[in-house]
């Protein structure tokens, strides 16, 4: 395990093994898609498959050519082997083999595209992620394979990289996130403590305090509901930040008590309604399906069960999780404690809820038991949960078009769209003499849509540049755009951090990304 | 690679010249520098002759075997930089150095036209910085060596492209980079709450206690070990609950997150830098870079100014206070004599007033106020600012 003690600091023990449980696959092999998978091949996938006829002996095709060419700024492309193959997706595969000892397998499929995409969803279903690089002969059954992999939930990612641009863009149905790893799960409840806090500060005294030492034991959540709870007793009103600090200044002994000091600094934390739904929750519960069948994930049935949840105590679930506090050890453990024994009681009440859903459903109990540790990430992360909803591939291009005018990031994923075009149209690749051709092309592409009043800012720059390049892969854009990718399926496979949604377009000349929603 | 002028490019780029090798130097064969390594060996070309060079002190562990892609298990405990050239060596020929940078003089860093920094130490960094700093205002700011420097954490990275005489210095960052998290030593003693107060105690305290003189050691896993079972032990007395052999590593040895896919975005995009600034074929981005992948994917950059007191690169301010009756031979000499200066040259808004040489000159002053004027001087590190404040008599 001592090979993966960094990343799995950043993904714990349950996004490593989603890595290593996990297959992807791999439509043409660029430049770009090598780096990406020498990026998921490192932190230990479990296998590589790709689909790529392209064989070592040149024709007199000048895409065909062009790729060959390409070759040049591909570092697993070996040079210098003993081996010889017949096709460059086998030389590839090789040199990649020996990069992780724990990856099961790299596949090189030979046959075209299409005999895959007929085999239809029993093939495609083997893999966790898809990803295409763009390329003029299989292009015409991208749509195709979006649709099969749109009703698996399969990701499908497309990636382009041609001198110093390239695109990312990435199509799912829905995303289920947990652990989105934007927070810190602190949740104190400082508002509106329950019963066994309740009693627990009830019979501590801290007014007739004569030895400093006295209140250093308490934690400030501790100081700060006590103080809150006692004032709205005795005089039915509840004090402003000002008022508590007040109070908390007539405490002090010997003004360096550190605890009363973070209890004065963290005042402003009582005025935070803990009862009130963020909008990412709200959305989530306006989510949740209308029927609950055999096929519902077990996650929308513990979101069922959060909505009781809150709909019965008007608070979710306490997440348990206690910052370090200036006290002393044992007072922090006897609170840390009281929060964990909520936090457990919560979580039982999701465990049992679920539990009656599953029964009322006629399934099995083993797919809650089984899945303790995932109920635990669920409710400690109950705050947080994020769904995000895709787009399909195929809108994606019709799109661009509605919102390129309000839009300045689209203009380069526009300018790859007339690339493509031109390509398909040409069957090569636009070189510095084509500059007028493109924007002919990029008119007519435009004037179809009715709704673009005028040609968008920079776009002739774009196509210009774009002519320089005569289809050459520039190895460090495929660096960059293949760590970007890379990264991206990492967070798709282990369902952790929070993926681009849903394109991507990265401009090695300013040195900028852009993302933005098609 | 050539490709003719485009929208973006300079007027005067030409895309038939061919440069004269350009050397480099890579600090760090680690997460980093395997990947500048990598790009630049697929940069270089008859078009674009490189000579690089690597350096590195340390051996292969397994755990750098999840991102630092040169290296494999049969090569653990070798050395970084010599197994990272032999990985690279069909494509093309590089330098390798066993040791610290601190070990090597400034005439060994004066041959390089371009460094690129893939160190993790802050220190490491600003020692290099101060070198490059020092070879340019020693060479009359003729030699000027551009620095480029990257650094991830997790899902996070950032890049200076640092010129002498033009851009801030690392230096003028330090601002921006957060100190490590330190422990107050009462906490440590009386009260520890979390496991991470343990380890740390561990490490302060208790392992002198049980091997007095025994050095620890992070890299041997006894070691750990041994350290573990210290962290251990005082948070059972406590009754804390969490100190695991991997945070136990994770504190003592301050270990910060790596991954490939950042590794790969920070490097790859350096190298992009570096083959724009020597190829001229597009412009460079502006001074600092900074990436994040958490939420979604920003890879932004902006102009960062030299910060004006800053050490290494600023200007020294000074102040004097003088009457307005003063010729400018004798506000000269009580400047030389102030501040032990032989050979100044003296400028006031950018024209010169007083050249040693040739000792002409005049400032004129009006009856009461200031006057800022820079003095440079073969002695002076960085040349220095002097605010005269002057009083009519
Ligand atoms: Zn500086």
């Amino acid at each position: 395990m001592d090979r993966y003690d960094r990343q799995v600091r950043l993904w714990n023990t349950n996004g490593q093994n989603a890595l290593s449980n996990s297959s992807v696959c791999f439509i043409n092999i660029s430049s770009a898609a090598t780096e990406t998978i020498k990026n998921i091949i490192l932190p230990g996938i479990n296998s590589i498959t790709i689909i790529d006829s392209q064989s070592t002996i040149p024709s007199n095709d000048s895409l065909e050519l062009l790729k060959l060419n390409n070759l040049k700024s591909n570092y697993f492309y070996g040079i210098n082997n003993s081996h010889s193959f017949e096709y460059i997706a086998q030389n590839i595969a090789y040199n990649l083999s020996n990069l992780n000892p724990d990856v099961k397998s790299i596949n090189v499929l030979t046959d075209p595209l299409q005999s895959f995409i007929s085999q239809g969803d029993n093939f495609w279903k083997q893999f966790d992620c898809v990803v295409y690089s763009f390329d003029a002969q299989t292009d015409p059954y991208i749509d195709l394979l979006s649709e099969i992999l749109w009703h698996l939930n399969i990701p499908l990612v497309k990636l382009s990289s041609i001198g110093f641009y390239s695109y990312y863009t990435v199509q799912f149905n829905q995303l289920n996130i947990i652990e989105t790893h934007q927070n810190d799960l602190v949740d104190l409840r400082l508002d509106s403590p329950w019963d066994e806090l309740i009693s627990y500060i009830n019979n501590i005294d801290i007014s007739h305090v004569s030895n400093p030492n006295e209140y250093f034991k308490y934690p400030y959540n501790v100081i700060l509901i006590k103080l809150y709870q006692d004032n709205k007793q005795k005089f039915g009103k509840k004090l402003t930040t000002k008022q508590i600090r007040q109070e908390i200044d007539k405490l002090f002994l010997t003004c360096d008590e550190s605890n009363l000091l973070e209890a004065y600094n963290k005042a402003y934390l009582l005025m935070k309604n803990s009862s009130e739904l963020s909008e990412n929750i709200k959305e989530l519960f306006n989510n949740i399906p209308n029927e609950l069948t055999c096929d519902t994930s077990l996650f929308w049935i513990l979101v069922s069960s959060l909505k009781k949840f809150y709909d019965k105590y008007n608070q979710l679930p306490l997440s348990g999780v206690l910052p370090d506090m200036e006290s002393d050890s044992e007072k922090y453990k006897e609170l840390k404690e009281i929060y964990r024994r909520k936090f457990i009681s919560d979580k039982e009440f999701i465990y049992f809820e679920s539990m009656q859903l599953l029964n009322s459903l006629n399934r099995s109990p083993s797919e809650l038991k089984d899945n303790d540790h995932l109920i635990t990430l669920f409710v400690k992360n109950c705050k947080y949960l994020k769904i995000i909803n895709g787009s399909k591939h195929k809108n994606l291009s019709e799109t661009v078009l509605k919102q390129v005018p309000n839009n300045n990031n689209m203009v380069l994923y526009l300018a790859f769209q007339i690339l493509e075009k031109f390509i398909k149209l040409e069957q090569r690749y636009p070189n510095q003499n084509d500059k007028s051709n493109l924007r002919t092309l990029a008119v007519s592409y435009l004037c179809g849509e009715k709704t673009l009043p005028s040609f968008p800012d920079g776009l002739d720059k774009f196509l210009d540049e774009i002519s320089r390049y005569s289809g050459i892969e520039i190895h460090n854009i495929s660096a960059v755009i293949g760590g970007i990718t890379g990264q991206e399926i990492i967070k798709l496979l282990t369902n952790q951090y929070i993926p681009v949604n849903n394109s991507l377009v990265f401009d090695g000349i300013s040195g900028k990304t852009h993302s933005f929603k098609l | 690679m050539i490709f003719p002028p485009g929208p973006f490019t300079d007027e005067d780029y030409d895309e038939t010249f061919i440069p004269s090798p350009t050397s480099i130097l890579i600090l760090g064969s680690g997460g980093l520098g395997c990947e500048i390594l990598k790009n630049l060996s697929m940069t270089a070309s008859h078009e674009l002759p490189l000579n690089l060079h690597i350096i590195d002190m340390d051996t292969i562990s397994s755990s750098n075997l999840n991102r630092q892609f040169l290296f494999k298990d049969k090569d653990v405990g070798k050395y970084k930089c010599e197994i990272a050239s032999l990985a690279v060596k069909d494509r093309i020929k590089v330098e390798y150095y066993i040791g610290k940078i601190e070990d090597y003089e400034d005439s060994f860093y004066e041959k390089f036209d371009i460094i690129i920094s893939g160190l993790d130490s802050i220190n490491a960094r600003k020692w290099i910085n101060e070198t490059i700093w020092r070879i340019y205002n020693n060479s009359n700011n003729e030699k000027s060596i551009i620095f480029f420097d990257g650094g991830t954490e997790g899902f996070q990275g950032s890049i200076k492209i640092i010129i002498p005489g033009i851009t801030a210095c690392f230096q003028c960052y330090r601002s921006l980079i957060p100190d490590k998290i330190v422990y107050p030593l009462c906490t440590l003693a009386n009260t520890p709450r979390l496991p991470e107060h343990c380890i740390e105690w561990a490490k302060q305290l208790g392992w002198e206690e049980i091997y007095q003189d025994k050095i620890f050691d992070y890299d041997n896993d006894e070691d750990v070990e041994k350290m573990f079972k210290i962290a251990l032990k005082r948070a059972n007395e406590f009754g804390i609950e969490g100190v695991t052999k991997s945070l136990t590593l994770g504190v003592v040895k301050n270990i910060i997150p790596a991954i490939a896919s950042t590794n790969a975005i920070i490097s790859g995009q350096l190298c992009n830098e570096v083959y724009k600034f020597i190829s001229n074929c597009n412009p460079n981005m502006k001074d600092m870079g900074y990436y994040n992948g958490e939420n979604g994917v920003l890879f932004d950059n902006e102009e960062y100014l030299p910060i004006d007191n800053c050490p290494v690169c600023g200007i020294r301010t000074e102040e004097i206070e003088l009457d307005s009756n003063m010729e400018l031979i004798d506000i000269v000499q009580l400047i030389k004599d102030k501040f032990e200066l032989s050979m100044p040259v003296i400028m006031h808004n950018g024209i010169e007033i007083y050249n040693f040489k040739d000792q002409g000159g005049s400032l004129q002053l009006s009856k009461e106020g200031d006057v800022t004027i820079e003095v440079v001087d073969k002695t002076l590190l960085n040349g220095m600012k002097i605010r005269i404040k002057y009083y009519k008599v």
